[in-house]
Formats: C-alpha cells, structure tokens, sequence
C-alpha cells in the first residue's frame, strides 16, 4: 500500500449524502416515520417544503451538525475512518458526470499546490440525462456547504417530471432551457456526451493520480441500462466511444453501491444501513486497490 | 537555417493536429470558385460584411457546387489541404501528421474527435507523439447527434470539409445567432440566458485542462496550443478578469493554472503572426499560410526533437 493513501471521492447526491440525515429531522418522523422499500412521491412535495421550514432558522452549528451525520453515515467516511486513509469527497447533488470532472480540476489544482496529491479517485456514475452550465460566481455556502465549484447540473428528467426545481435560477430560463437542449440532443445524444466525459475522466485521474479511476455504480446494472439504450447506435466511432470510456473495466458486482440494498429514502436514496453495509463489503476491495499499482 | 531531424528526434514524428475552421482550411480553396471571382475577386486588408457573405456568398457557393461530382469535390478538398500550413510544413519535412479540423468547432469538439481519432490510433499501434491544439473562441457550445457526422456526408457542408472523418459532435457559436435557422437559435438563446460569458469562458478553461491530461497520457506530453489571431487567449480571458468576483475566485485561478494558458507562446504559435490580408469570411489566407508554414518550421522541429 502506498505510503500515505489519499482517496479522492467524486459524484452526486449518492456521494453527497443526499437523505443521509434527513431522518433526525422532526418532519422527517413526522411524514415518513420509517424506511420503506420504495421511494415516496411526498418528498418533492410535502416534505421537501417542511424541510425548508424547519431548516430556516438553523444556526451555522445546527447546520454544521447536520452535514456531520451525513458525513458520519456516508460509506465513505465509515470505511476510510476505520482504516485510517486519509480522503476527500467532492460529491455534489444532481451533478453531471461533466460537472464532477469540472470539481476534480479545481480540487487537484488545490492538492498540487499543497504538495499532497490522491494517488486513488473513485468515480460515481451518474445518470446521462444531465447537463451542465457554468455561473460566474459561487457562493461561500454553496461552496461550504453543497461543495459546488462553479458548475450547475440540471437533470432532463424534473423538467419531463415536472418535479420543482429548488435552487438559485430562475426555473423559466431552465426550463427553456432544457427543452432547447432535449429538441436538438437525443437520448442517446446524452450518452455519447456521457461517455466522451469518461473517456477525458479516465485521461485526467491517469496523468493526476498514476491511475484510471475506479467506477462506482449507484444502482444495479446502471451502466448497462444506459449503454443498452444506444446499442442501435452503430458504427466504429461509437464503439470508440465505449472503449475509450473503458466500461469494460467497471465491475458491478463488487464497485456497486446498491449491492446490498437495505431498504430506500423517500427520494430514493440509500438508506443509512445500506452505507454501513456497502462499507464493510468494500473494505477488503478497497485496501486491495489500495496495494495495487496499476490497473 | 531550418534544422533537420536529429537523431534525438523521434523514429517516426506523427504530429495530430486538432481545431476549427482554421485548421479546418476553410475558405483556402475559395479563390477558385467562379463566385468568390465575381463577387470579391480579391483578398482584401478586411473580410467582407459579414451579411453580405452570409447573405450573398454562400447561397451562391453552394448554387455554384452543389452539382459537384465527387472528383470535384475531391479537387477542392485538396487545394484547401495543399494550401494548409500543416500540410505544407509536415510534407515538406517528411512528418506523418493527422488534421482533425472541423468548421465551427468549440474546444468540447475539439477534444471529443481527438478521442475517436485516438482509439483508432492506439488500435493500429501507431499514435501520434505530439499534438497541436488550435485554440477556438469560448462561446461555442456543442450537441451530439445519434449519428457520426460522416453519415450526413451528403450534406454539402461536410463535402467540403478537408476532414471526412467526423466525430458526434454539431457545435454552436453564439455570436453567430442572428444567422441561425430552425431550433439552433432557440438552444442558444437558451443557453445564452443560463450561462453568461464569463460562464463560457469557465467551461473553456476546464476544457483546456481536460485537454491537458487527455494528451498528456495519450501523447506522453501535453499539446502545444497554437492560436490564429494575436494573443486570442489573452483577449478570452480579460473578459473574465473584469468580473472582479470570479478573478479573485481561487477556483477559477485553479481552472487559470491547469488549462496552462500561460504557457501559450503567442509570438510563435499564432497563425495570424505574418498575416497576409485576410479572407472575406475572416479567415488567414493562403498566403498566410505559407508565410507560417515557413514560420514555424523550426520550432516545430524542435518540439519534436525536444520530445517532451
């Protein structure tokens, strides 16, 4: 193993800990009570706006306090802290696979500077339906708190949802936006853009930390869903495409967060049990990839 | 004097080169058509009214080739790369070289053909040991299509590409939105109204970086970036410099830093150090080409005996 481990961590609301302490909230027992086996409608509904209610008038400490359960229960805290590697995670929610690439080139410019750089990044894979822009400012509770850079993802879904979206733009201009974007980038569009980011992802950790990136899935067989969506997509630039991104390198059946699944968030999130679970599974994974030069 | 190849210097140098329309050769082989006589019949100190040659010039190139049989189309993809400065320095050196030029191209494009070139590189055991990356305007923005671009290779704009091998990849220009037809004006209204220009200018840098790294492990060295006009990165990034919040952000001066924009030599590689006139649709002439041609020989050379 490396003389001095460091674990670079990069994703979205999976990695960010989305849920992870949304039950310490009274609204949270109030509406949900317990875990269920699959997501609630309510959450973008009733309980997101008693969320924001309850939350309003939070301290910075009870904030603080909040954020330390979510890092507390995230599995990769759990696994990292008992075997004593050091690490960052710079997951953010709803994040494009573009947007986490756009936070790991403003952190490993940090850890250059610092002299201390990963000599490991695990990836999250996330959805291709999303898309990325850029704003010209970042404020310090977004940076504190969501971990944003300057990226903003937006997910094609909510729009097709018509879930609320609850952030700083305005959502008529979003809206738009998206729309504009689906009119003229197919589904299977988004995952050419989806693998074209892979594929530079796979080149930027290679020349940063000595190594491709680990991949890591949220949900069974996410990969395979999406790359069975373009299978009709024919053609040697296409199948450059998948083998650039080095897909054939991901193993689900041990680099999956839904692995052994416990239950679900009303949003669809694992459970804080499933994280406790996956943590211990990994463990022995992840000090073997620790030892591990190169793949 | 021209240096010649060392020994030092690779066994066999394959330059790839990657851009937009400059490196794309467009407006190169202009001169011959019949319209460009008629209508300009000259290069000029300035382009032409950009309305007048989008209006006016084009309707009447394409009215002028699209009865085009293929050898003619052939012809002219042929005079636009014989009078490329990247042809003209690499045959006259001997250098294996690869130009993955596309019109309109934003660096996103840029970057996502130099992977499907790549993969077809390393699959043939041959790639390249040193790239040169054309720097493109930041406000560019890039869609991809189900199919590569090769498919529509009917289409009358891709028979005059220099390049007949396409990635995915339609981009956008924002500033060129007054000519847009059909749903593009629409997406890039859009986009304009969600990301400002110093947004662009964000998303730019990152590219850089991204870049970077992918030529980094692909070639065992990073890209030489070559821009066309004077000191363009410069200009893109003064831009941003006049938000005071985003210049003073450590995160944007860490994009700054890792899209290594300091250490683009624009007094040698700039397409527009010589220039000679300029053509009606603002790109370098064919002149212009040769005179850099003959420019950059020797520092080319020496990036390639360098080799790192």
């Amino acid at each position: 193993m490396a003389a001095n481990p460091f674990i670079y961590f990069g994703g979205d609301s999976y990695m960010a800990g989305d849920e992870l302490a949304d039950d310490t909230l009274q609204c949270w027992k109030d509406i949900f009570g317990t875990y269920q086996d699959i997501p609630d409608a309510r959450y973008h509904t009733e309980f997101s706006e008693a969320k924001k209610k309850e939350m309003h008038d939070w301290s910075d400490s009870h904030h603080q306090q909040y954020l330390c359960c979510q890092r507390d229960r995230l599995w990769t805290t759990l696994v990292c802290d008992k075997h004593g590697i050091k690490y960052y995670n710079d997951g953010a929610s709803g994040s494009s696979q573009e947007a986490m690439l756009h936070r790991a080139v403003i952190s490993f410019d940090t850890f250059e500077r610092e002299g201390n750089v990963p000599t490991l990044a695990i990836i999250q894979l996330t959805n291709p339906g999303r898309i990325t822009v850029y704003r010209d400012e970042v404020s310090p509770e977004e940076r504190e708190r969501h971990r944003r850079a300057f990226d903003m993802s937006h997910v094609f879904s909510v729009v097709l949802n018509n879930t609320p979206i609850h952030n700083s733009y305005d959502f008529v201009n979003i809206r738009k936006y998206i729309l504009a974007h689906m009119d003229l980038e197919s589904e299977k569009g988004n995952i050419i853009r989806w693998l074209t980011t892979l594929a530079i992802t796979n080149s930027f950790f290679k020349e940063k930390t000595g190594r491709y990136p680990i991949y890591l899935e949220s949900n069974n067989m996410a990969v395979w869903r999406y790359v069975k969506k373009a299978q009709n997509t024919v053609g040697p630039e296409y199948q450059s495409l998948i083998h650039q991104a080095r897909l054939y390198a991901i193993d689900s059946n041990v680099w999956n967060l839904g692995h052994e699944r416990h239950l679900s968030c009303p949003a669809g999130h694992h459970t804080p049990q499933t994280h406790a679970n996956f943590a211990k599974f990994i463990a022995p994974h992840l000090l073997q990839e620790l030892n591990r030069k190169e793949i | 004097m021209t240096p010649s190849f060392t020994r030092s210097m690779t066994d066999t140098p394959f330059i790839y080169f990657g851009g937009d329309s400059h490196m794309a050769g467009d407006e190169l082989a202009d001169d011959t058509l019949q319209c460009w006589k008629d209508i300009y019949g000259e290069y000029r100190n300035t382009s032409a009214d950009i309305n007048t040659h989008v209006t006016q010039y084009i309707p009447a190139k394409n009215n002028e080739i699209h009865l085009w049989t293929p050898e003619q189309f052939q012809e002219y993809r042929r005079c636009q790369r014989d009078r490329h400065w990247t042809t003209i320095v690499c045959d006259e050196h001997g250098i294996k070289h690869h130009n993955d030029g596309l019109s309109g191209s934003s660096q996103e494009a840029v970057l996502h053909r130099a992977i499907l070139s790549f993969d077809k590189f390393e699959r043939a055991g041959n790639v390249p040991t040193l790239a040169i990356i054309q720097l493109t305007p930041p406000d560019r923005v890039t869609v991809y299509d189900d199919r590569p671009m090769s498919r529509k290779a009917h289409h009358i704009f891709y028979r005059t590409q220099m390049n007949e091998q396409f990635g995915f990849d339609t981009s956008f220009i924002f500033n060129f939105n007054p000519h847009m037809t059909g749903v593009a004006s629409p997406y890039c209204l859009a986009h304009m109204d969600v990301e400002s220009e110093t947004g662009n200018i964000v998303r730019w840098l990152t590219t850089l970086a991204i870049t970077n790294s992918f030529f980094k492990e692909k070639t065992g060295r990073y890209p030489i970036y070559v821009s066309c006009f004077k000191n363009s990165a410069a200009v893109y990034l003064n831009t941003a410099s006049n938000n005071e919040t985003i210049s003073s952000s450590p995160g944007y001066q860490s994009l700054v830093t890792q899209s290594r924009v300091h250490t683009i030599n624009h007094d040698i590689w700039n397409l527009g150090h010589e220039q000679h006139l300029i053509c009606p649709g603002q790109h370098h002439t064919p002149q212009t080409h040769a005179n850099f041609a003959q420019f950059i020989a020797p520092h080319l050379l020496q990036e390639l005996n360098n080799g790192s």
